[in-house]
């Protein structure tokens, strides 16, 4: 399973190939319409200072300095990726697509994809250039070259992938790293509100949150309703359900003891709007006091039977 | 074209204990497996067929089998559907553009055929964290919600007996007088139930019940039931009334929800037949069922936070486990969240999803003590050679 097959890609990547010696140059072109080009026809292009024709290229692909000095770059071989060692890949597709890629991008590499781009030398400096220095991926919304000259469809962007990025992904597409789950969504909770519990080293199951804080193992439960109120559990394991029943009902303190057969379930709700609270820079502070009371009630309540 | 080898056809799970939460109530009975070649061909039950649809065949015996299936779930009739997806369909298909209450722990397809069936739905919250019980008074108290912001209450309330994410035991008979008082049809889906436990329509009230072979009926997928009463049963077995404008042609038997005659039409059906008598011998002993489960959850409780989420007590063998300490080991193991899948499967051991460490589920239907005893050793195992304490 190839990239393009996997992410249902109706044009070829295309490698592209720096190379400091002058080789003969295929037609003339801009850089950004060769790969249009390569992309659609598989055919193999080849640049050099003198066939590329566009002058902005010239400059962001290093054929000349800003100062009209001869750069580095001497030609540059345009052509179907067919996993060949290259030194950029550029795949030309819709943002529907790229979603797609982003979401497996950030499941392989565990970040985002991140995008720079400014309408100018876009294919070239953009996508191609800047993803050769900086060695990380890019995404171009092209330039009024591209969409004019270069051959480019209204709804085509491009994604630029360093080679080992590119290579490392069709690794993981043929190895089946990165499973694709059920597409069923279990909650509607903000993605930012996730991410600021599993900051406090809480991870999302399918219903609550779970984790260890300062040892001991809490779950947090957003209980919806006309205020989004927070549930702080921990739970407490008794040698039989008597004991238990019998802890929990001689408990008078600050949380909700809810015997669960042998278990006690340490409960405090926490009296504020999840959805309205979250994003103030003490929310994670204020938890944080309400999850040490619950855990220290528990410990109360554990002391109180051995006592 | 060598990969569809038949010798490179293996289940990944064979010879091990299945566990997978899906599986346990569809595993064929020996007489199942005694007809598998038989009857495998593709229309292998439609050599005698006179009266053009699969329910009517005399010959394998299903128009019998039918009316067996039904009175076995306390009902008046019943149709086979292409699983308990398509029941839901087929009842949802008479009410379209209606209103329809749901527990929230409803499986997706309740949904999604209530938006095939243009019908609006309005969930019964669940009690959340750590039970996630559907209350079967916040019926009554969605009921009034529909009526508020519909002018009339519902036309379908239905009801996940057992939800396919706690295993919680939903009190059926509760919700069903609530719908006969609020004279709103009851759709139960036992898909996780009948089959395995005794279920009765009459009992709980039901208008409909929703089943599924191969999840519980010991049946080969894809197979449902759909049960009704003959009160019913005109509205959602309607035949067909098109007629061809050019050609004149008419269909008059076939039913439209089932697609005019049910496509279960070899193995899904003659194995639900050879199934059928043990069957209901089975549901007799679903009592042993759950001191195996409670067992199980106790056993499985020794390894350290190792807490069973959903009801309590376990009322099923559909149970939901969470495991902060495999998920912890999980975070730092090469095999990341498949530790815990290929430990079990080292041990003989199959079905909890690749990937789960966090929480996981299982279910132990039909179990030898035997078998669950391996089961547990294996968990037990895996947490002890980890680090992770476990009682005695």
């Amino acid at each position: 399973m190839t990239f393009r097959r996997y992410f249902e890609i109706q044009l070829d990547p295309v490698a592209v190939i720096f190379k400091k010696e002058e080789l003969e140059g295929t037609g003339e072109y801009r850089f950004c319409e060769a790969v249009r080009r390569v992309a659609e026809t598989g055919e193999r292009i080849v640049l050099n200072e003198f066939n590329l024709t566009c002058a902005g290229a010239l400059v962001s692909l290093g054929f000349i300095t800003e100062t009209a000095e001869e750069g580095e770059t001497r030609s540059i071989i345009i052509e179907p990726y067919r996993k060949q060692k290259c030194d950029v890949v550029l795949v030309v597709t819709n943002p529907e697509r790229i979603m797609r890629i982003s979401s497996f991008y950030r499941a392989l590499f565990d970040e985002e994809l991140h995008a720079r781009f400014s309408g100018e030398n876009a294919v070239c400096g953009e996508a191609t250039a800047l993803v050769r220095v900086e060695g990380k991926p890019n995404i171009s919304f092209l330039c009024p070259g591209a969409r004019e000259i270069g051959g480019y469809r209204r709804e085509e962007i491009v994604i630029g992938f360093p080679y080992e990025m590119f290579a490392r992904m069709e690794e993981a597409i043929k190895r089946e790293e990165i499973k694709a789950l059920c597409g069923c969504l279990m909650d509607d909770l903000p993605r930012d509100l996730i991410e600021k519990f599993e900051a406090m080293g809480f991870d999302k199951a399918t219903d609550h949150f779970m984790g260890f804080y300062n040892g001991k193992s809490v779950k947090l439960y957003i209980f919806k309703g006309d205020r989004n109120t927070l549930g702080i559990f921990t739970s407490v394991k008794f040698k039989s359900e008597d004991e238990a029943t019998n802890a929990a009902e001689s408990y008078t303190g600050d949380c909700i003891a809810i015997p669960r057969e042998n278990w006690v379930e340490m409960t405090r709700v926490v009296e504020l709007d999840v959805f309205e609270e979250y994003r103030k820079p003490d929310f994670q502070e204020r938890i944080g006091r309400e999850i040490d009371t619950v855990i220290e009630e528990a410990r109360k309540l554990r002391m109180s039977v051995r006592a | 074209m060598n990969r569809y080898s038949p010798n490179n056809l293996k289940r990944p799970s064979k010879g091990l204990i299945n566990i997978h939460p899906i599986q346990r109530g569809g595993i064929l009975t020996e007489e199942a497996r005694k007809i598998l070649l038989e009857w495998a061909d593709g229309y292998s039950v439609c050599d005698v067929c006179l009266e053009g649809r699969v329910d009517l065949l005399r010959n394998p015996p299903v128009d019998e089998l039918k009316q067996d299936v039904a009175e076995f779930l306390g009902m008046d009739t019943a149709r086979f559907t292409a699983g308990a997806r398509h029941a839901k369909f087929a009842v949802m298909s008479a009410f379209q553009r209606g209103t329809l209450v749901l527990d929230s722990l409803a499986h997706y397809t309740s949904y999604t055929s209530a938006e095939l069936n243009d019908m609006r739905v309005f969930e019964v919250p669940n009690s959340g964290y750590p039970d996630f019980r559907v209350d079967p008074e916040m019926y009554a108290e969605t009921f009034e919600r529909v009526r508020e912001e519909t002018g009339s209450y519902p036309d379908l309330a239905l009801l996940t007996h057992v939800d396919y994410r706690y295993g919680n035991l939903a009190d059926a008979e509760r919700v069903g007088k609530i719908c006969e008082e609020y004279e709103v049809l009851f759709v139960l889906n036992t898909a996780y139930s009948s089959g395995v436990m005794e279920v009765n329509g009459k009992k709980l009230r039901t208008a409909f019940i929703v089943a599924s072979g191969h999840k519980s009926w010991a049946a080969t997928a894809p197979i449902g039931i759909l049960a009704t009463n003959y009160e019913l049963s005109d509205r959602v077995f309607r035949t067909s009334k098109m007629r061809g404008d050019w050609s004149g042609r008419a269909f008059t038997k076939k039913e439209l929800a089932v697609f005019g005659c049910s496509p279960v039409f070899g193995l899904p059906v003659m194995t639900l037949m050879a199934s059928f008598p043990g069957v209901v011998e089975r549901v007799k002993h679903w009592n042993e069922e759950i001191e195996k489960a409670r067992w199980f959850v106790r056993e499985m409780e020794k390894i350290e936070g190792v807490q069973l989420i959903g009801e309590r007590p376990k009322n099923h063998t559909l149970m939901h486990f969470e495991s902060p300490a495999f998920h912890s080991i999980a975070k730092k193991h090469r095999k990341r969240g498949y530790f815990l899948y290929h430990e079990l499967k080292k041990r003989g051991v199959f079905g909890v999803q690749a990937g789960m460490t966090k929480n996981f589920k299982v279910n132990i239907y039909g179990l030898s003590w035997e078998d669950l005893d391996k089961v547990v050793s294996a968990f037990k195992d895996i947490a002890e050679n980890y680090g992770v304490e476990v009682e005695d």
